[in-house]
């Protein structure tokens, strides 16, 4: 226990990166086989069962101490916890033995089926066992508390450093569903029964932005253009019955969207496609930050499924039946893809909407300026006989971002003070005017250059209405233009709409208050 | 809330008074004598008319307040006696000089503890029990959840953390208040490991010290001058008021750790003012204000700055006379409060 002590001290010492994985390195080259899988599995969350409850152990703890209620009370309004509470409250233990942490565990699990007083008993004479510290982590396990992660890429890199064993082996390794009681380090960092080519993501094609004219890709009419979306590129591998869903950092995601994986079973064995994960919220790609969160969540349940559907966009396939596809034009590579999604026939895996240019360039124009209306990010454009690549160069694919939309606003409040979330150092308050008066619409601070940053100020310093902290009310009467990448509805604020990523773009010095347009004609580009 | 008027210590605003010899125990506001118990500046305040102290505590005071002020030395086990009043001064183990105040008059006893601990350290003078009928004492760690580990394994910790320091080329810094904690530090730390540096607060305490005969390790004190390189594989002490000067980040890859009570809770450690934590103090912990209390005999106990409230409360629940007195003493600081009178006078 005092191995896993000192390794648990370390990680809270190190909140992340290369701190924790010399650690985790150091305790994996110390620390016994056994010891090492449930220090893997405590660390990824697989806990065994609960043996009491914290509320039980306070009891017990309070009797063997022979300390008052109320004593205790206090001591754990200055400690915070119980138990660390009880941990500390214990004299120092009579009778200190050094017992491995897998030992402590075989314990603990024989103890879940014990008598109460039996448990009891072994409890108290535990207690006698261990140091405070080491006492606070029995007592987390004992009533199902230990809580400590670490991340499993760096799990993975410190299992790889002192196994040698592949990473994207560990990472299969690691998301399978495994049992620390009859798990053993040789049997679950084996490398045998698995075809390596394909247990791992091959390298994602990287997309280079477009900044020449149209005119420098040569003949449209070689070109193919698609939506770009903001979502998760991803690789999806289907071998041995299974579906692996690789990240580019080769994170396996697959247990994150059990909707996929249900669908997939008609996809041929040995078979990898790429495309965009997107989550889907109200039948549109919801924002990075909400993928983010559906990915954050501990347990993927129905409800999230339900509100938050998941939706593979494929794009690109790159092994067919085993067989290697990448350098074989795009078009005919297009067409597995067609296929594929075809036969599966659901939402949650859709084929990518592929255009031809044709023989202007006006229509990839076109597209472009249209792609916001299709809540895409910008367009892709693909030379039909690319290959699929992974250098660093690539002159087959190319991305066009679309122009912000934008809108003249006027600032309704200014808010001083750094914000370490935006990075800025005025937020202004913009707002548009309906029946009621002017309501406001969004908050920024970014763009806002020194000379306009100047104006503000002078603006607040003549024309402050009222103050609410470090808010000023002012005048409407400054007009800016702001730029922002989507507009969504909003139950939450007042005017009915949130702006994504919203930005102040220039000074509108000649534009009237009362020449903007009204908040109702911004709630028209809600799609 | 105060004792009776007819006790004979009674908590005035002044500081703890003695009316039959006219004298204040490390009083916070200006009086014309004072009984002082250490140097540490909540209970050495400038400005009394006179101090009375061991010998050991009086160079401290000077450096420290000044070397014009009056003052009388009364070794431990000595006595002095004011109007039938009998004073004595005997070691409370906090620091090295640090004493109880023991106050007899027409039999009656009582003593005031000061700070202190039971733990041995190597330069402070063993903490001695004074049999007494009152006794005032403090109660910093006043709760059965502080109980300290012994000091030799915590010693062993800090050597195990210097090692880790060299070997990541880092250089090890432990702040420590520059009176006591510092030259505990120095005492009991291995300089077969790596030389001692010393940041200039400390250095003069040091001086004392070692002129008085205690044995402390050669330290070397840091200045302007000293690079990077001067300092590799050793481990300097610095108050931690500097922690956040320029002088302090100059100093390049360091692992700061800081030795105190508070750190023996996983919420000390985690407020991450330094890399490292060390639960060594320099304080009584819960079973040493017990058996401090038992081994005085005391059947009435005042309790001074700390968690006076619950610990008075189990006192009276044992069967004791005791009562929570409201001072200005503050204990051991917390490591959130970052000042420290001694850098200030000598700021870095």
């Amino acid at each position: 226990m005092k191995q896993f002590n000192e390794l648990i001290r370390q990680l809270e010492q190190h909140a992340e990166g290369e701190g924790r994985v010399s650690t985790l390195v150091g305790y994996f080259n110390s620390a016994s086989d056994q010891d090492t899988i449930w220090a893997i599995a405590l660390l990824t969350g697989k806990r065994p069962k609960r043996v009491v409850t914290i509320n039980q152990l306070s009891i017990w703890a309070i009797e063997k101490t022979g300390f008052p209620v109320w004593l205790f009370k206090e001591s754990q309004q200055q400690v915070g916890d119980l138990a660390e509470t009880i941990a500390r409250l214990l004299p120092p233990p009579a009778a200190r033995e050094e017992i491995p942490l897998a030992e402590w565990i075989r314990s603990m699990i024989s103890w879940q089926a014990s008598a109460f007083e039996e448990q009891q008993e072994c409890i108290a004479l535990a207690w006698d066992q261990l140091e405070a510290d080491e006492r606070y982590l029995l007592n987390k396990l004992l009533s199902g508390g230990f809580r400590l992660r670490v991340s499993t890429v760096d799990l993975i890199r410190a299992l790889q450093e002192v196994t040698g064993v592949p990473d994207h082996i560990l990472a299969i390794r690691l998301a399978e569903k495994w049992d620390p009681q009859i798990m053993t380090m040789n049997r679950l960092m084996r490398t045998t029964t698995l075809e390596v080519d394909l247990a791992q993501p091959l390298s994602f094609h990287l997309i280079q932005t477009l900044k020449n004219p149209w005119s420098s890709l040569g003949n449209p009419a070689d070109w193919w253009m698609e939506d770009q979306w903001e979502g998760i590129p991803i690789q999806l591998v289907r071998q041995d019955e299974t579906i692996y869903l690789w990240t580019v950092e080769h994170q396996m995601v697959t247990s994150l969207f059990p909707e996929i994986e249900e669908v997939c079973k008609q996809i041929p064995e040995q078979t990898v496609l790429e495309g965009i994960l997107l989550v889907m919220e109200n039948d549109r790609p919801a924002t990075q930050d909400q993928i983010q969160y559906r990915m954050d969540c501990q347990r993927v349940t129905k409800k999230i499924m339900h509100d938050k559907p998941a939706c593979f966009i494929v794009h690109d396939c790159l092994v067919w039946k085993g067989k290697n596809i990448q350098l074989i034009p795009y078009l005919q590579r297009l067409q597995h893809v067609e296929s594929i999604c075809t036969s599966l026939d659901t939402p949650v895996i859709q084929c990518t909407h592929v255009k031809e240019v044709g023989s202007d360039w006006a229509s990839a124009e076109d597209h472009l300026a249209t792609a916001r209306e299709r809540h895409a990010s910008g367009i892709i454009l693909k030379h039909r006989n690319g290959h699929h690549s992974d250098e660093e160069i690539s002159d087959v694919w190319w991305t066009m971002k679309a122009e912000p939309f934008q809108f003249d606003m006027v600032v309704l409040y200014v808010e001083s003070g750094y914000n370490r979330l935006s990075g800025a150092d005025y937020e202004l308050t913009f707002g548009l005017w309906d029946a009621t008066g002017f309501i406001p619409v969004t908050k920024t601070g970014h763009g806002l250059s020194t000379e306009d940053m100047d104006r503000v100020k002078a603006h607040v310093k003549e024309h402050t209405v009222e103050r609410f902290g470090p808010v000023r009310q002012v005048v409407p009467q400054l007009v800016f233009t702001v730029q922002f990448d989507r507009v969504l509805g909003s139950f939450r604020h007042k005017s009915g709409i949130t702006l994504l990523d919203s930005r102040i773009c220039e000074w509108k010095a000649a534009k009237d208050v009362a020449d903007l347009l009204p908040l109702s004609e911004l709630k028209k580009w809600i799609k | 809330m105060t004792a009776p008027r007819d006790d004979l210590l009674i908590f005035s605003p002044k500081g703890i008074y003695c009316s039959a010899a006219d004298l204040y125990i490390d009083p916070w506001r200006r009086v014309p004598k004072a009984v002082i118990t250490h140097g540490h500046s909540d209970h050495a305040r400038p400005g009394h008319g006179h101090y009375i102290c061991t010998p050991l505590t009086a160079p401290v005071l000077k450096h420290r307040l000044g070397q014009n002020i009056l003052m009388s030395e009364l070794p431990f086990g000595q006595h002095i006696t004011m109007n039938g009043v009998r004073i004595s001064l005997h070691p409370a183990g906090h620091i090295p000089g640090s004493a109880q105040v023991r106050v007899e008059y027409k039999g009656e006893v009582w003593v005031v503890t000061g700070d202190y601990k039971l733990h041995s350290d190597p330069i402070s003078e063993p903490f001695e029990p004074v049999p007494c009928h009152t006794m005032i004492t403090e109660s910093t760690f006043g709760l059965p959840i502080y109980q300290w580990s012994d000091p030799k394994i915590i010693i062993q910790d800090i050597h195990h953390w210097w090692r880790e320091c060299q070997e990541k080329d880092q250089l090890a810094v432990m702040t420590a208040y520059s009176l006591g904690k510092a030259q505990r530090l120095i005492a009991e730390l291995d300089i077969n490991q790596g030389p001692l540096f010393t940041h200039k607060s400390i250095e003069p305490i040091n001086e004392i010290f070692r002129q008085a005969g205690l044995h402390l390790p050669k330290t070397t004190q840091v200045n302007e001058r000293h690079q990077r390189e001067d300092l590799t594989g050793g481990l300097l002490i610095a108050p931690p008021s500097v922690m956040n000067s320029d002088w302090f980040q100059r100093l390049g890859p360091i692992s700061d750790a800081l030795a105190s009570g508070w750190m023996s809770l996983r919420k000390g450690r985690f407020r991450r003012t330094a890399d490292r934590g060390f639960a060594l103090s320099d304080h009584a912990d819960w079973p040493g204000l017990l058996t401090a209390i038992r081994e005085s005999g005391a059947e009435r106990v005042l309790v001074t700055h700390g968690f006076t409230a619950p610990f008075a409360r189990y006192l009276r629940e044992i069967g004791l006379d005791a009562q929570a007195v409201e001072t200005r003493f503050q204990g051991e600081p917390s490591p959130d409060d970052t000042i420290d009178e001694d850098a200030q006078i000598h700021p870095a």
